[in-house]
């Protein structure tokens, strides 16, 4: 409660939910005033996301409500979710954007993360796809095809910079790992720096989201200092990885893993590959509402989801920000959370050995 | 240059002067001006606010707005940092240092004129570096690597030695307590946690407002309130802002070089702008002749600054525009917003857009001639803040510094950190320890430490193969003999034998910085090397500092470079004002009523009992000023979306805080 506002809001707060249990029923349940919380600061993808969304949702939620968006940044993105599971009441009004990082920092053990991520209710999830990239100039020249590429990177290990091994770095980390490929990594390096040194030619091997495609790599591809390696690829209705939509020239990490060691992803990397997958391009950015919330109140903001979703469909400011891609909804939504925040112990036990031993990083 | 350019250019112009483009830079400016004056919001508070009505705005609208606003943040700062000798953004830190001496001598409006006036030329001189930048930029960025970005830092650091106050041996020891501060929080190589001791508030480290505040700001206003009735202590005749413009012309070079200075630092990759106000100081008091005057109120120490760091922003811009690499916090929100309006940064832009590029250089140069022509119009009316009697305006500065530290992570910890900073600040004041070096350390420490451990994992000793590195570090060492050679001056206080006299409290005070350089090495110890090398290395440098000047303080009879206690010179001056501990309790009795009753309702209490008991204003007076500055509050509280640190009664039940 920030401000006298709110103890009259707190009033007609209480009057309303007095006329509501007389009722029993949301189905006038309409909103005035909603807080969107958004851990990160404003400016990066997910409060692109989040205000594109948030704008769109405003039109077609009940009772055409302001929504407010509030940036708490910290600790990647765990102070501002902690805030929320502790402060967010399950009456719809206040809601939160949840992205990759909130994700590792949960099935990691951050030991700061103090929500229940699983708890949440997702209504929203706006997947997006990761390309990864390498200079061209390096190891003798690479030549585009990613199996002789790959082997070349075997032998002369690129320079690549990422923020820590722990966190959104970590599938682009694993699918180095993974094809046999140990990068010389700096750490503390953020994606706008990463960048940079890539085109100075210091680091050699990169990543972007898709964001970046048009605008960031496929200029670097054209010029010739960078050839393309794969992309995360995107999971489709029946569980399949199959080509990014916004790329589909590009092989998958599946499609180069199978090409290198001769046969198919399978076993305990498989699966810790579909877990990176869904946390990093399936749930990237997702609307969650707080735990404990009635299945009415997650059935109204699915449905305006819905309706907000098909209104930006026409909109040439959304697609540059939600790609061509396909968003869950709804039940869906909440099975991509489900399968982005739940690991076996198999798995568990496969992250900590390759932190520990690669990296030396405690999990 | 071919004449498509000039085509460009011409048709950007005549856009921007047509239709609504001029309202909305008029708009984006107005919003730039209110949040540059207010401390502890700046440019990214800004910006968030006009993020959502920038949705569905038209391009050219959308783009004058935001420049407008981005342009003149760092013009209307200048109000607090001269006046009141708070910055209003961390952008005027270094403008506080001659700037309010100069208000105390009742030039206030002299020096804001020359600030705006200096501002003015350096937001075009950035302006026109970036529109000079369209064709060149590229090349000289990319060859900007790691190993550059370190000698850049370097170089930065030398300026430190222009800063030290008059023992250059406490001036280096200061630096490195800020280097150190800096290693709170996460280790970026390692992302393990130093010198937090389980606070998780100190994870993210000290905010750098919180840093300037705590040490320039808070013991400036209890500085004047112990021994001043109002800020300015003359009214001298022929001081006005005429005087002021005038000083711009006679400086006209010191403002060309500050502000080619301020857009080079501010494109270039691995300094980032916050520190461009403290190099342009440092450069110009190095730079000039009769240095005598530097921290005493020399209008030049308010000119250089203040040209710099309006020309950063053209500066910063071409990173952000042209390789789609914003170099600080404002510009990724610009290129955030950029996007969501369909302006997509980076090499396409210069090809497709030519058009959007040249919109944005003119509303830049337009923005702030009329940010500049705003502030100048009302520099002689606001200055008369500085004839106001100073225990009317103390308790809303206190107000003023607690809300502007708690928008920086809206977090307690941000009050208590104040405190700590504040009462560091105030000790370093009174000791003669020179809190510009200490912030320089804390700014560059972060850069400093990257680019280290980047540039040896990336070129070990190859990078003294590298020609523009190399010559960086030969500008850096030329720039270290003449900072060697032009020892600083003198302090702001006369030292006399009484500072020699009372030594103890000096020696106790150079030992508690010590226990810090001790509790870090302690603290280094559980940490991977990647993580401990860089505050070890500091730690060992300054402790070696610390050693020394404490066998001095002991071993020297006179040193009167060394030796300052100001306490000790106003008592033997015969000052009877109360102790210093009484002021600070006023000051710290803020947050403690905030943390009973909340930051909300604490304020109109403290506001109404300082002002009937201090200023001895009648209750209803009292009452209805804190009345009216608690309605204000509430006001941006609703507007900006804020919150106020809640205290005991809001944990205890749903009550407004």
């Amino acid at each position: 409660m920030s401000t006298p506002v709110n103890v009259l809001k707190f009033l007609a707060t209480g009057v309303a939910a007095g006329t509501l249990a007389i009722s029993s029923a949301f189905a006038d349940k309409t909103f005035d005033r909603v807080e969107l919380i958004i851990p990160y600061g404003p400016g990066g993808g997910s409060s692109l996301h989040g205000r594109v969304v948030a704008d769109a949702l405003e039109k077609t939620l009940p009772g055409n409500p302001t929504i407010v968006v509030r940036n708490v940044p910290g600790a990647g993105s765990v102070r501002g979710i902690n805030e929320f599971n502790q402060t967010a009441t399950p009456d719809g009004n206040t809601i939160a954007s949840i992205a990759s990082g909130t994700f590792f920092s949960y099935v990691v053990d951050n030991p700061t993360v103090r929500y229940p991520l699983t708890e949440f209710n997702a209504f929203l999830s706006s997947p997006f796809g990761v390309i990864m990239y390498a200079r061209k100039d390096q190891a003798g020249g690479l030549t585009g095809n990613a199996e002789e590429d790959v082997k070349k990177l075997q032998e002369n290990p690129p320079n690549y910079g990422g923020q820590d091994a722990t966190s959104s770095d970590m599938p682009a980390l694993l699918a180095m790992h993974m094809l046999g490929i140990q990068p010389r990594v700096l750490f503390g390096v953020s994606n706008n720096e990463a960048r940079g040194a890539f085109e100075r030619g210091e680091l050699t091997m990169n990543y972007d989201n898709m964001a970046s495609w048009e605008s960031g790599v496929v200029p670097l591809i054209e010029d010739g200092t960078a050839v393309p390696m794969f992309t995360f690829g995107y999971v489709n209705e029946d569980n399949e990885v199959v080509r990014d939509p916004m790329a589909p020239d590009i092989p998958t990490f599946n499609e180069v893993y199978e090409e290198v060691h001769g046969e198919p992803l399978s076993g305990v990397e498989k699966d810790i590959w579909m877990a990176m997958l869904a946390i990093r391009v399936m749930g990237s950015k997702m609307f969650v509402l707080p735990k404990d919330t009635p299945q009415e109140i997650i059935d109204i903001y699915s449905e305006a989801a819905k309706q907000a979703m098909a209104n930006l469909e026409d909109d040439p400011a959304a697609i540059d920000i939600l790609g061509p891609y396909p968003q869950a909804i709804g039940k869906d939504a909440q099975r991509t959370m489900l399968d982005a925040a739940s690991f076996t112990e198999e798995q568990s036990e496969y992250l900590r050995n390759w932190a520990q031993e690669v990296y030396d990083v405690q999990l | 240059m071919d004449a498509s350019i000039f085509e460009f250019a011409g048709q950007a112009i005549f856009q921007l002067l047509t239709g609504n483009h001029v309202l909305y830079l008029i708009l984006g400016v107005t919003l730039g001006l209110t949040v540059g004056l207010l401390p502890g919001l700046g440019g990214i508070s800004g910006m968030a606010l006009l993020l959502p009505f920038v949705y569905g705005l038209d391009q050219g609208s959308a783009l004058a707005m935001l420049v407008g606003l981005t342009a003149v943040t760092t013009t209307s700062d200048t109000f607090p940092a001269v006046l009141l000798g708070v910055p209003g953004s961390s952008g005027s830190q270094a403008t506080v240092v001659d700037g309010f001496p100069l208000a105390k001598q009742g030039h206030g409006a002299r020096a804001l004129a020359a600030a705006f006036g200096a501002s003015l030329c350096g937001g075009l001189i950035g302006a026109a570096l970036l529109s000079m930048s369209v064709l060149a930029a590229r090349p000289i960025l990319l060859a900007m690597g790691f190993g550059e970005q370190l000698m850049l830092v370097l170089l930065a650091l030398t300026f430190v030695g222009m800063l030290t106050g008059p023992s250059m041996l406490k001036g280096l020891a200061a630096c490195g307590i800020g280097l150190l501060i800096a290693t709170i929080g996460v280790s970026s190589a390692t992302a393990q946690l130093r010198l937090t001791f389980g606070v998780e508030y100190l994870y993210e480290g000290i905010p750098l407002v919180i840093v300037g505040l705590g040490l320039f700001a808070v013991p400036e206003i209890l500085d004047v309130l112990r021994h001043q009735k109002t800020i300015a202590q003359a009214s001298p005749m022929g001081s006005g802002w005429l005087k002021g413009l005038k000083d711009v012309v006679k400086n006209r070079w010191l403002v060309l070089r500050c502000g080619l200075l301020g857009s080079t630092v501010g494109a270039l990759p691995g300094l980032g702008g916050t520190v461009v106000d403290w190099i342009a100081y440092g450069y110009t008091k190095q730079s000039t002749k009769n240095k005598e005057l530097f921290g005493k109120g020399d209008i030049r120490g308010v000119i250089g600054p203040e040209s710099a760091n309006n020309a950063k922003e053209g500066g910063a811009l071409i990173p952000t525009m042209f390789l789609g690499i914003p170099g600080s916090g404002t510009m990724a929100l610009l290129l955030g917003a950029f996007v969501m309006i369909g302006v997509t940064p980076g090499r396409a832009l210069v090809t497709n857009q030519l058009d959007i590029v040249y919109l944005v250089i003119w509303s830049l140069a337009l923005a702030n001639i009329v940010g500049a022509f705003f502030c100048i119009g009302l520099a002689k009316p606001i200055a008369k803040i500085t004839t106001v009697r100073y225990t009317l305006i103390a308790p809303f500065m206190f107000v003023l510094i607690f809300f502007a530290a708690f928008q920086t992570s809206r977090h307690w910890g941000d009050l208590i950190a104040l405190l700590v900073l504040g009462g560091l600040g105030v000790f370093m004041k009174r000791y003669g320890w020179s809190r510009a070096a200490l912030l320089i350390g804390f700014v560059l420490s972060p850069s400093l430490e990257d680019a280290v451990y980047r540039t040896v994992q990336i070129y070990g000793f190859d990078v003294l193969l590298r020609p523009v590195a190399m010559s960086l570090l030969g500008v850096a060492a030329i720039c270290l003999f003449f900072v060697l050679r032009a020892r600083d001056s003198g302090g702001e206080q006369e030292v006399t034998q009484a500072s020699a006299q009372k030594r103890l409290p000096q020696i106790l005070f150079t030992l508690l910085l010590g226990g810090f350089v001790v509790l870090s090495l302690l603290d280094a110890q559980n940490l991977r090397f990647l993580a401990y090398v860089f505050p070890i290395s500091v730690a060992v440098f300054t402790g070696g500092l610390i050693v020394l000047l404490s066998v001095l303080y002991i071993s020297r009879r006179e040193a009167p470079r060394l030796f300052c206690d100001t306490e000790a010179e106003y008592r033997a001056a015969g000052s009877t004002a109360r102790p210093m501990l009484f002021f600070f309790g006023l000051f710290a009795s803020l947050p403690a009523i905030s943390a009973v009753i909340g930051f909300f309702l604490a304020v109109p209490v403290f506001l109404a009992l300082f002002l009937r008991i201090m200023a001895q204003l009648s209750w209803l007076k009292a009452m209805l000023a804190a009345a009216l500055a608690t309605a204000l509050l509430w006001f941006l509280g609703d507007m900006l979306v804020l919150r106020y640190p809640q205290g005991w009664l809001q944990t205890m039940m749903n009550f407004p805080g």
